[in-house]
């Protein structure tokens, strides 16, 4: 029962802040919504038993790239009015957002239809720490480390492109 | 799903206002009071004296004062940002003392920390919680709409964020060592044996320099900078100032907390030589009895009151860095170092078994 109400807190919370980070007439209001979301996400998966997933989206997301986001939005000093409702064809590009979500949402219904739904996935040791890495480095552990290798391409992506630059500047 | 539902919501209430009547009301106030009358000390000077004992009651007149001060009306600010910074830098703060414990009791044969929510996670907890506070600062330096807060905003946000990497790789080794992220078993681990500090030496300074950076303290002071930089809360005065200054106090007490639970065996009494030995030794269950069971909460209490001292006499003895030796401080001699530290510390754990 008190689960319930907390997930419903929790999850209208999540409701009500995305929906701030698309209205919101300010980018940095957007950014700060953004967080707020992230906040009340981490709360679903606690709610779900999955604490440690729910501290590290506070942790990484939150705590630490929306910094960022926030960081080069107001370095970028953007101006108010750049909201996607205020866009002169906002028609056109809510119908198209609709269509895609409309899609996800089928695919994801299909998926749904083919899993089972019992009681064995949250038994107690569900969502653990041992359990998530036993399950990390051991059996997903190619995708895991492929994974890390993709971010890991990507920041050297990004600084060889950004040192690229520096180095035409110079010359 | 009984993390948050093992207690009965009444009894959680009364913890909570304990724990946040504890700390905001009698510790942060002991620290800003230790902070004048020990800096008073440094500089050969006498500190507040004249209300009450030896000026204990100069932080009352100090809150008085932040109180009354003129609600100074800003016309070039968006207010709703203006006013949500300082709440923002309460709040983590505030959330993030759920799982901070400050003592233990031992109820039949289980031992039971004092804390709000003994949650599995938490140090991770306390590590992911406080930084949020970083959200504060940037908004008060955005918008204040002033160039100077604008410079310390982006100058701390920037700095917070790389010291949290060594910090949280610092934590790393700890949970290693100890297999949890629960408080309770970290203090198991080191009840009775070696306390952390001296398995990994290395990592307790890191530990230490992070700490400082992460509090805003001298000598990494460059968000607050009063002397000559100005930081982030220039355009907040009153009360608003004072819940950023609070909040300050409260992280470092936090900091506090967690450095003597991951390094110096929390409420344990002596490396290899526990409360348990103790009351056996003694022939009294000090664990257990009427009124002694506070002996470890107030030796706790004395470990953070030894750090807080430190906190204060590094601010006085150590020069500002300068902002390009903190960065290089921070992801070039930090990081590497940490990362030697967690290797050192996975090698011990894999060959002697720790």
């Amino acid at each position: 029962m008190n689960e319930q109400i907390l997930f419903y807190l929790f999850s209208s919370f999540t409701v009500l802040t995305a929906l701030g980070v698309i209205m919101s007439q300010n980018p940095v209001g957007s950014g700060l919504s953004l967080v707020a979301t992230f906040f009340s996400v981490s709360g679903v998966f606690v709610l779900l038993a999955a604490p440690f997933l729910g501290v590290i989206q506070v942790l990484v997301y939150a705590g630490a790239i929306l910094v960022l986001f926030l960081y080069v939005m107001m370095l970028l000093n953007l101006s108010d009015d750049t909201s996607l409702l205020n866009s002169p064809n906002h028609l056109l590009k809510c119908l198209v957002g609709m269509g895609l979500m409309g899609v996800a949402s089928f695919g994801l219904w299909q998926w749904l239809k083919t899993i089972e739904m019992n009681a064995s996935t949250t038994d107690e040791t569900f969502g653990g720490l041992f359990e998530l890495s036993k399950s990390l480095l051991g059996e997903n552990m190619i995708s895991f480390e492929l994974i890390s290798l993709v971010l890991l391409a990507s920041i050297v992506g990004v600084v060889t492109l950004t040192a690229l630059d520096r180095h035409e500047e110079e010359s | 799903m009984n993390l948050l539902f093992e207690h009965d919501v009444l009894g959680a209430l009364l913890r909570i206002g304990v724990v946040l009547g504890l700390v905001f009301g009698v510790f942060v106030y002991l620290m800003v009071w230790a902070e004048r009358k020990v800096s008073a000390a440094m500089q050969d000077r006498i500190g507040p004296n004249r209300l009450g004992p030896m000026g204990l009651l100069q932080g009352i007149a100090d809150g008085v004062k932040f109180l009354f001060k003129e609600n100074i009306k800003l016309n070039h600010v968006n207010p709703v940002f203006y006013l949500l910074a300082p709440a923002l830098a309460v709040f983590p703060a505030l959330f993030v003392l759920g799982a901070v414990p400050l003592g233990v009791k031992k109820i039949g044969e289980a031992f039971v920390p004092l804390v709000i929510a003994n949650i599995d996670l938490g140090a991770l907890f306390i590590f992911s919680v406080s930084s949020l506070s970083v959200f504060s600062i940037l908004l008060a330096g955005w918008a204040s709409n002033s160039k100077y807060p604008a410079l310390g905003g982006l100058r701390a946000a920037a700095q917070m964020i790389s010291y949290e990497i060594p910090m949280g790789l610092t934590l790393m080794a700890v949970v290693l060592l100890t297999g949890s992220f629960k408080f309770s078993d970290i203090v198991a681990a080191q009840t009775g044996q070696t306390w952390f500090f001296m398995v990994c030496p290395l990592g307790l300074i890191i530990f230490m320099v992070a700490m400082f950076a992460e509090t805003n303290r001298l000598p990494f002071d460059l968000p607050e900078g009063e002397s000559e930089i100005v930081g982030f809360h220039a355009e907040y005065a009153g009360l608003k100032f004072a819940m950023f200054f609070m909040a300050e106090y409260a992280n470092m007490f936090t900091v506090s907390v967690a450095c003597v639970f991951f390094f110096f065996g929390g409420w344990e009494l002596l490396p290899f030589y526990s409360w348990q030995q103790l009351s056996e030794t003694i022939g009294v269950p000090l664990l257990e009895h009427s009124f002694l069971w506070v002996l470890p909460s107030l030796w706790l209490l004395f470990k953070v009151a030894i750090f807080i001292f430190i906190f204060i006499w590094v601010r006085w003895t150590l020069p500002r860095f300068r902002y390009d030796q903190l960065m290089r401080l921070g992801w070039k001699k930090l990081i590497p170092l940490s990362l030697v530290n967690l290797a050192i510390t996975l090698f011990l754990v894999v060959r002697m078994g720790a």
